[in-house]
């Protein structure tokens, strides 16, 4: 049973889950509109479609979707019945279903990359085979250096020059500056809402965003829409502080790595019952990133390389303990609640580096709750609140 | 003379024990049923019988345990975690590491002086090395519960267990079995593979000395003895292990009473 999604009264919320609607009703609505829809894995920008005029659809995230929507199941079993194993992430499998099931928008094209992991990477190798669509494989690597940069600008610009070739179309380089310029600017935006949150009180709630305030900036880069988004969210916190209208807070907590669908009902209740606001999210986090216009496709490697999605697996893990550093000591984080994926090799493995950087450096305590991104299946909520009541009695 | 009371209502067995200052008056454990508010009466009744007291003669009472929520007349609820660390330091002061092997899960605990948890925890995903894993051995070997402990000191060696896992610890057991291994060897290896598994919880948390063992697995000597071994420490064990987080619900009944 899906479940219960809390409901709160927020402007943010209502058009976050308006602008989610926008974004897929985009992809299911492209061929009727005669647009070239493109699955993506979700560690791409989605600036290398909108420069072409073509729709991106992230099937992982559309999975996130079905998961609150309490539908993702048919998607799970469809990939089961396939033959993937259910221990498998669910993330991969709910891709997988939607291409096995046809239940999801035709692609004209495929682009996957290795990280965040192999079952990712692989599954998109699925969905061009069973759509026997074109397929590119772009290379990111894990160096955020000059030649990490470089290379990336070169797997981007192959990427551009796979897709103008398969949909028959060129290039205008002045469309592609303009969707980095407004990229830009929706980074900024996304900058300047964090920077709110680090007021105490922090002005915006656990649950408005369902804990995904990477989404424009990652899924919608380079439309008008992740700008007007974020400069309303941006608005509503200045005006909230403006008129002292915050939600009280005694503990200010980062969530890491992932937020599950099925927890949700926690992120209300942790405010309510112990003050406990998560303040950022590890794929909430925004990066400063160089971005010019009249470096385009160098621009989209330097964001693809600060990914939002720090411990799911792009190189070593130890690459990604500075970001907690960083979160720690700007948000001055009281207790971190990390949520290990069972289906997620590198989620799981990266437990105890965190959990002991953080007892170490900053003797910050970590829990760890245990559960599936999407299945609900393996939703076990109410063991999750029995070990968050032990935890901050702990706290307390 | 000050009366509390402290209530547990575990996934197997529900517990409550009253409190007259710091002395236990006297203690009930009865099965948990389906009915958690029915059983919570039942047990905190039957408790109250025995010490010849009223529920109206009790000035606190604290709830924990899964079914802490329910329990209708609690004037306040608190996790077993805390009150396994409350009651094993009023128990034994020197202790700072506690394994609650109950019912349900495995909890390993860090706590200080005072009792107050500084770290824990919980199995994850199974139920090995709970009541409700030695349960299912027990039917699977035709064995009464009870003996299991005592049985497993018998073997000449222990069989290899490779998981812990019920289902599949079941599986190996049956196999075991139907090849004609000893059950007491079979009983050891099992324990082996328990004491293999909370090792690894407890180095999670952190050993420090003193130890205790809580719950109820802690009266089977089999698995007690296995993972001492794998401590390297004694554990200390209460006389009845499975009412220490009662005792420590009372133990905050009688805080809160002493706040007021």
């Amino acid at each position: 049973m899906a479940a219960t999604i809390p409901q709160i009264d927020s402007e943010v919320q209502k058009q976050y889950a308006q602008f989610v609607a926008n974004f897929f009703k985009s992809a299911f609505d492209a061929r009727n509109a005669g647009k070239k829809l493109v699955w993506m894995a979700y560690y791409l920008p989605s600036e290398l479609c909108y420069a072409l005029d073509a729709v991106p659809f992230y099937p992982e995230i559309w999975g996130g979707v079905c998961a609150r929507q309490g539908i993702v199941l048919k998607y799970l079993e469809a990939a089961e019945s396939f033959g993937y194993p259910r221990e498998l992430c669910s993330a991969t499998k709910s891709a997988a279903g939607m291409a096995l099931s046809g239940e999801a928008p035709p692609p004209d094209a495929v682009l996957s990359t290795q990280p965040v992991c192999d079952g990712g990477m692989k599954v998109h190798e699925l969905v061009a085979v069973r759509y026997k669509c074109p397929h590119f494989f772009i290379d990111v690597p894990y160096t955020k250096d000059k030649n990490g940069i470089e290379y990336l600008t070169g797997e981007l610009e192959g990427a551009l020059k796979f897709l103008t070739e398969s949909f028959g179309t060129e290039l205008s380089e002045a469309r592609l500056k303009k969707v980095v310029e407004l990229s830009k600017r929706a980074e900024e935006l996304h900058l300047e809402v964090n920077e709110l949150r680090k007021k105490k009180p922090s002005p915006l709630l656990s649950l408005e965003l369902f804990g995904q305030y990477f989404f424009p900036c990652s899924f919608l880069g380079g439309t008008q829409a992740a700008i007007d988004f974020y400069a309303m969210v941006a608005e509503v916190a200045k005006r909230r502080i403006k008129e002292g209208n915050v939600l009280e807070e005694k503990y200010r907590l980062l969530w890491a790595p992932l937020v599950p669908q099925s927890f949700l009902s926690i992120l209300q209740w942790l405010e309510l019952e112990y003050k406990a606001k998560v303040v950022m999210e590890m794929v909430g986090y925004a990066p400063k990133i160089e971005m010019d216009a009249a470096k385009p496709l160098e621009s989209l490697a330097r964001k693809t390389l600060e990914a939002r999605f720090p411990s799911l697996g792009n190189g070593p893990g130890v690459l990604n303990l500075d970001r907690y550093r960083e979160i720690v000591k700007d948000y001055d984080i009281d207790a971190v609640i990390y949520f290990a994926h069972w289906g997620c090799r590198t989620i799981c493995s990266a437990v105890k580096m965190v959990k002991d950087l953080l007892r170490e450096e900053f003797d910050v305590p970590m829990l760890v709750l245990d559960g599936d991104i999407f299945d609900p299946r393996n939703n076990p909520v109410e063991q999750a609140r029995a070990r968050v009541e032990e935890f901050f009695e702990m706290l307390e | 003379m000050m009366l509390v009371a402290g209530i547990d209502i575990g996934s197997l067995t529900a517990k409550a024990l009253i409190l007259e200052d710091s002395k236990i008056r006297a203690y009930a454990i009865i099965p948990t049923g389906v009915d958690s508010e029915g059983t919570s009466k039942k047990v905190m009744n039957s408790a109250l019988e025995r010490a010849e007291l009223s529920l109206e003669d009790l000035e606190y009472v604290v709830s924990t345990g899964y079914g802490r929520v329910i329990v209708p007349f609690a004037n306040k609820n608190i996790t077993e975690i805390s009150c396994h660390a409350k009651g094993a330091v009023f128990l034994f002061p020197s202790v700072r590491t506690i394994l609650d092997m109950g019912g349900q899960d495995c909890k390993a605990i860090r706590c200080d002086a005072s009792g107050k948890v500084q770290n824990f925890a919980m199995n994850d995903k199974c139920a090995a090395g709970t009541g409700r894993f030695f349960e299912i051995i027990a039917e699977t070997m035709e064995l009464p519960l009870e003996e299991l402990g005592g049985l497993s000191l018998e073997a000449m060696s222990a069989a290899k267990i490779s998981s812990a896992c019920v289902v599949f610890a079941k599986s190996e057991v049956l196999a075991l079995l139907r090849k004609g291994v000893d059950k007491k060897n079979i009983l050891a290896g099992i324990n082996e593979a328990v004491a293999l598994r909370v090792f690894a919880l407890l180095n999670r948390v952190g050993i420090e000395k003193d130890f205790a063992i809580t719950g109820g697995i802690a009266k089977n000597v089999g698995v007690v003895r296995k993972v001492e071994e794998k401590v390297g420490l004694k554990a200390l064990i209460a006389e009845e292990p499975q009412i220490v987080g009662a005792l420590g619900a009372a133990l905050f009944a009688k805080e809160a009473l002493e706040q007021v």
